[in-house]
C-alpha cells in the first residue's frame, strides 16, 4: 500500500515538473517540422534582406557618383562665371550682401512718413544710384539677383509716390501745359511717362488726353495703397504676382488680371504708372 | 512470498518510472544549439530588414538631392549664359 502511495507521488511530481518546464520555453511544444519551417522562413528573410542591401548599396554608390559629378559641374560653372567676369566667390558674396543691405535701407526709407520722404528726396536719389550700380554689375542679370533688384526698384518707386503725397494733391492747368509736361514736373511725378496716371485719375475731366484747358484742376494721386501696386518699367503680370508683397507666387498672375480688367485689356500689355489692385 | 511480492513491486515501480520518462521524451525537441541558431537567424534577419529600410530611405534622400541639384545646375547654366552675354555686350 505504501509502495502504491510512493508511486502516485512520484508520478504526480513528474507530470507537474514537466508541465512547468514546457511553460518556460516555447521550444518545448515545437515539432521538428515547425522548427525547420521557422528557420527556413527567417533564413529566407535574411537572404532577401542581404540581397536587397547589396542592391541598395550599389544604387547608393551610383547616386553618390552622379551627385559628385553634378557638384563638380556646378563648381565648374561658377568658375566659368568668375573667370568671365574677372571676379571671385568673395566678390560675389559681397555683391549679394550689398543687395540685401540696399533692400533693408530702401524698406526703412519706405517706412518713413510722406513728409520725411519728401524732405529726404536726395537720400532716395542715392538709393537709386546704388541700385543702378548693382543693376549694371554683370551679376545683376542672374535670375535671383535680378528678381531682388526689380523688387527694390519697385520699392523705390513706391517711396517716390509716397513722398509726393506731401505736396499738394492737385494741379491747376496753366496755358501751354499738356499732360506729358505736367507729369514731368519735379513736384508732380518727375517722369513724363506718368501722364497716363494723371489721365486715368481724371477721366471725367479729360475726354481726349491731347486736349486739356487752362484752369482745369487735376487730381494728382500720390500714394499707392497697401493693396495696390504701381507698375514700373519692365514689369509684367507674372513678375508682379511673384513679388513677396503681392502674392509671392508668379502663377497667380491670372488673379491679378481678373481683378484689374478695368485697366488691363490684354494681360500681355500693361503700362508703367498703372495702379493695380491686389485682391487678397 | 512477501519477499517475492516486494521485489516485484519494486521492479514494477522502476519500470513504470522509466516508461514515464521515456514517454515524455520520445518526441523531438530542439537542442540548445538549435534554439541559438534559430534565434540568431531571426535576429540577423530583422537587423538586415531594418538596414535595408534605412538604405532605401538613403536612396530616396539621394534621389531628391540629385533632383534639386539638377534644377540648381540648370538655373546656374542659364545664369551663366546671361552673364556671358552681359560681358560680351560690355566689351
Amino acid at each position: 500500500m505504501r509502495s502504491i502511495k510512493t508511486l502516485i507521488t512520484i508520478s504526480v511530481f513528474f507530470f507537474l515538473t514537466s508541465a512547468l518546464y514546457a511553460q518556460s520555453y516555447n521550444y518545448e511544444e515545437m515539432t521538428q517540422e515547425q522548427y525547420n519551417a521557422y528557420l527556413a522562413e527567417w533564413q529566407g528573410r535574411l537572404d532577401a534582406g542581404n540581397s536587397g542591401i547589396s542592391e541598395q548599396d550599389a544604387t547608393i554608390d551610383e547616386l553618390n557618383k552622379e551627385l559628385q559629378s553634378m557638384d563638380a559641374e556646378y563648381g565648374q560653372t561658377w568658375n566659368d562665371i568668375f573667370a568671365a567676369t574677372g571676379t571671385s566667390q568673395e566678390e560675389y558674396n559681397s555683391y549679394q550682401d550689398a543687395i540685401s543691405q540696399l533692400k533693408k535701407d530702401v524698406a526703412a526709407f519706405l517706412a518713413m512718413s510722406p513728409d520725411q520722404i519728401y524732405q529726404n528726396a536726395a537720400e532716395l536719389d542715392k538709393l537709386q544710384a546704388r541700385l543702378t550700380e548693382l543693376q549694371n554689375n554683370h551679376f545683376g542679370v542672374m535670375s535671383e539677383n535680378e528678381a531682388d533688384l526689380n523688387e527694390i526698384a519697385s520699392m523705390i518707386e513706391q517711396a517716390r509716390g509716397k513722398g509726393k503725397s506731401a505736396v499738394p494733391p492737385s494741379y491747376t492747368v496753366q496755358r501751354g501745359d499738356y499732360l506729358w509736361k505736367i507729369a514731368k514736373m519735379p513736384d508732380i511725378y518727375g517722369d513724363a511717362y506718368a501722364w497716363m496716371r494723371i489721365y486715368t485719375s481724371n477721366k471725367e475731366q479729360i475726354k481726349d488726353p491731347n486736349l486739356i484747358y487752362p484752369n482745369q484742376s487735376f487730381l494728382i494721386p500720390r500714394e499707392v495703397g497697401p493693396n495696390q501696386h504701381l507698375v514700373v518699367r519692365g514689369e509684367y503680370l507674372y513678375k508682379i504676382a511673384g513679388y513677396s508683397n503681392v502674392y509671392g507666387n508668379a502663377f497667380q498672375w491670372q488673379k491679378l488680371f481678373e481683378n484689374n480688367k478695368e485697366v488691363i485689356t490684354d494681360p500681355n500689355i500693361i503700362f508703367p504708372y498703372q495702379v493695380l489692385n491686389i485682391a487678397r | 512470498m512477501k519477499k517475492y511480492f516486494n521485489a516485484l513491486n519494486t521492479s514494477v515501480l522502476i519500470l513504470f518510472t522509466i516508461s514515464l520518462f521515456s514517454l515524455s521524451s520520445c518526441g523531438w525537441k530542439p537542442s540548445e544549439e538549435d534554439i541559438k541558431k534559430l534565434e540568431e537567424t531571426k535576429s540577423a534577419a530583422l537587423s538586415a530588414e531594418k538596414t535595408l529600410a534605412d538604405k532605401k530611405k538613403e536612396v530616396k534622400d539621394l534621389e531628391a538631392k540629385i533632383a534639386a541639384k539638377k534644377k540648381d545646375l540648370e538655373k546656374l547654366k542659364s545664369d551663366k549664359d546671361k552673364v556671358m552675354q552681359s560681358v560680351e555686350t560690355a566689351k
